[in-house]
């Protein structure tokens, strides 16, 4: 009885231990999941029309960071591009950081799924919606609360499990 | 002379101004130093962001630098973070509800471990 506490505490510190070895530390819940979309007051990407907070669709939207640099949005392009075609989402770009031209090219090279792009060129949007890892994905309500957030590219199985079903849920809600 | 009294004055005037705002740089200075310690860089999240040469990094010392240049304190150049990024960005997360375990936790099984080799021992 005597060795057994001790042996039970460090089988529990052990198996704590272990566990926090597969505990996914890169993804952090985002803590403006349930406010309001930041405003921001910048340029459409292709016309440069002014565009700001109230420009934004009137139903439950995507809105995505991307960037021509960003290897890992080449990759989730086709996934938004399958979006767009099956148009129960609209999808408005935040093209963060970038130079136009190449953002522009992009856009002629791997095609447009986006409503239109904003063109955050110095990342304030991007520093204001918390976004560190490009590709992001915020899914916006009509009265712009944001509902979620997906760092990373979004997958097809993203798409139909979980994006499809939530947006399903803010529609009945309204 | 009158005139060699006034050029003393002045310059005592224009050294006492320097100062004041040499010293206030300073302060500044020092609260930007510490803040960017203090910061962690999201995309390297082992780095705070003044040893970070990742570009949100860079962009997060602007910020920084920016907030300290306008005057805001501590509490709100951490408050501005957090509420962007969550508390994860803070090495030193604040003393939150939300955050209790983690402050008080480790007393907590302090006291615990202590009171059983308490036990313990008064039984021996």
């Amino acid at each position: 009885m005597k060795i057994k506490i001790p042996l039970i505490i460090f089988i529990f510190f052990i198996a704590v231990l272990f566990f926090g070895l597969f505990i996914e530390t890169r993804t952090i819940q985002s803590p403006l999941i349930g406010k309001k979309l930041p405003n921001y007051e910048l340029v459409e990407l292709n016309t440069g029309y002014k565009s700001d907070i109230y420009m934004l669709p009137n139903e439950p939207f995507l809105l995505n960071v991307w960037a021509s640099w960003c290897l890992e949005c080449i990759r989730e392009h086709s996934v938004l591009t399958n979006i767009a075609k099956d148009k129960k989402l609209k999808i408005v770009g935040i093209n963060y950081k970038d130079e136009r031209n190449d953002a522009l090219g992009w856009l002629s090279i791997y095609g447009n799924p986006y409503l239109y792009n904003i063109y955050d060129y110095t990342g304030q949007l991007g520093l204001d919606l918390g976004v560190y890892g490009v590709p992001e994905t915020f899914l916006v309500d009509k009265n712009r609360i944001i509902r979620a957030k997906h760092i990373g590219a979004i997958t097809n199985d993203i798409y139909q499990q979980q994006i499809i079903p939530m947006v399903e849920k803010i529609n009945e809600g309204n | 002379m009158k005139a060699i009294k006034d050029f003393i004055y002045a310059g005592i005037l224009i050294s006492v101004i320097q100062i004041g705002a040499l010293a206030d740089a300073k302060k500044d200075d020092i609260l930007y130093n510490q803040m960017i310690t203090e910061i962690r860089c999201m995309v390297c999240q082992n780095q705070n962001i003044a040893e970070s040469e990742a570009p949100l990094a860079i962009d997060l010392r602007n910020k920084v630098r920016e907030m300290v240049d306008e005057g805001k304190d501590e509490d709100y150049i951490k408050g501005y973070m957090s509420e962007r990024y969550s508390d994860f960005i803070l090495y030193e997360p604040s003393f939150s509800p939300r955050n209790l375990i983690l402050w008080l936790g480790p007393f907590l099984f302090l006291f615990i471990i202590s009171y059983y080799f308490f036990r313990r021992s008064l039984k021996k």
